[in-house]
């Protein structure tokens, strides 16, 4: 059983293909504290999101509900987390 | 037949032909990535890649076949939990024995592998290095750029590190 908060991580495009999964169930009562999680648990996503210092990636957006995110965001339970890559081109 | 392994800012092209004539496209990797360096390792065959993502920061990828999947190689990173994060990964240069590896990048760092490039490890003396305060960085960064394994004997490597160089 979680003690905090357990939002569902939705993965796409590259993210999916290195986790292996599409969606993750991971608990914290912030976006960083999340995607810490999601780190420790799938193992192959370390280092592609958070960088050493703990920093989301300076080209990684993070959504919840639909609203764009910040490292310090409060999720809450239930909560639908996207993380995306930045769109470029040119 | 020469190979040619071309590192760009939109990926890696292997090019073959001989030389004095014009070479052909084989292969592309990473495509829209920057390949920052590409190589083969003469004893065991396998090629590896140092690419930096725009998105999810540097790697070092292997493939033993140019046609086969790259696999990410695990343990290029900093210590967790500082105040620095790797920037990227300058070049990759084989060892004097039979498995092991080096790799130097920004900021002013090495790593080794033991197990042909598959998993690697920083180097701690190097990283702790009493007088790392004062190295200077630029706006082009501060890196291990060349490596050299001393002949004959494993246990002795020249680095230049230098800023200005990414």
């Amino acid at each position: 059983m979680y003690d905090r908060c357990v939002a569902i991580v939705r993965l796409r495009g590259q993210l999916e293909k290195v986790a292996g999964v599409s969606e993750h169930r991971a608990a914290g009562d912030t976006v960083s504290e999340l995607l810490q999680a999601l780190e420790r648990e799938q193992t192959a996503l370390e280092g592609w999101i958070l960088d050493e210092r703990g920093q989301i990636r300076q080209h990684i957006n993070v959504f919840v509900n639909g609203e764009q995110a910040q490292a310090d965001s409060a999720v809450s339970e239930e909560d639908k987390i996207e993380i995306l890559p930045a769109i470029s081109g040119g | 037949m020469t190979q040619l392994l071309v590192g760009t800012r939109k990926g890696l092209f292997v090019l073959e032909g001989q030389p004095g004539r014009e070479f052909d496209l084989v292969t592309r990797a990473f495509v829209g990535e920057s390949v920052e360096f590409a190589a083969r390792d003469p004893r065991t065959g396998r090629y590896f890649a140092a690419v930096t993502s725009t998105f999810f920061g540097p790697k070092i990828w292997y493939a033993d076949d140019l046609d086969a999947e790259w696999q990410q190689a695990t343990g290029i990173a900093l210590p967790k939990s500082g105040d620095q994060a790797l920037k990227r990964i300058w070049v990759i240069v084989a060892g004097e024995d039979d498995t092991t590896l080096y790799a130097g990048g920004d900021p002013a760092v090495l790593f080794e592998s033991h197990d042909s490039g598959e998993t690697w490890e920083l180097n701690v003396p190097l990283w702790e290095q009493p007088s790392r305060p004062q190295w200077r960085r630029d706006s082009g960064g501060l890196s291990v750029h060349t490596i050299v394994p001393w002949p004959g004997d494993p246990q002795r490597l020249a680095l230049a590190i230098s800023p200005g160089s990414g």
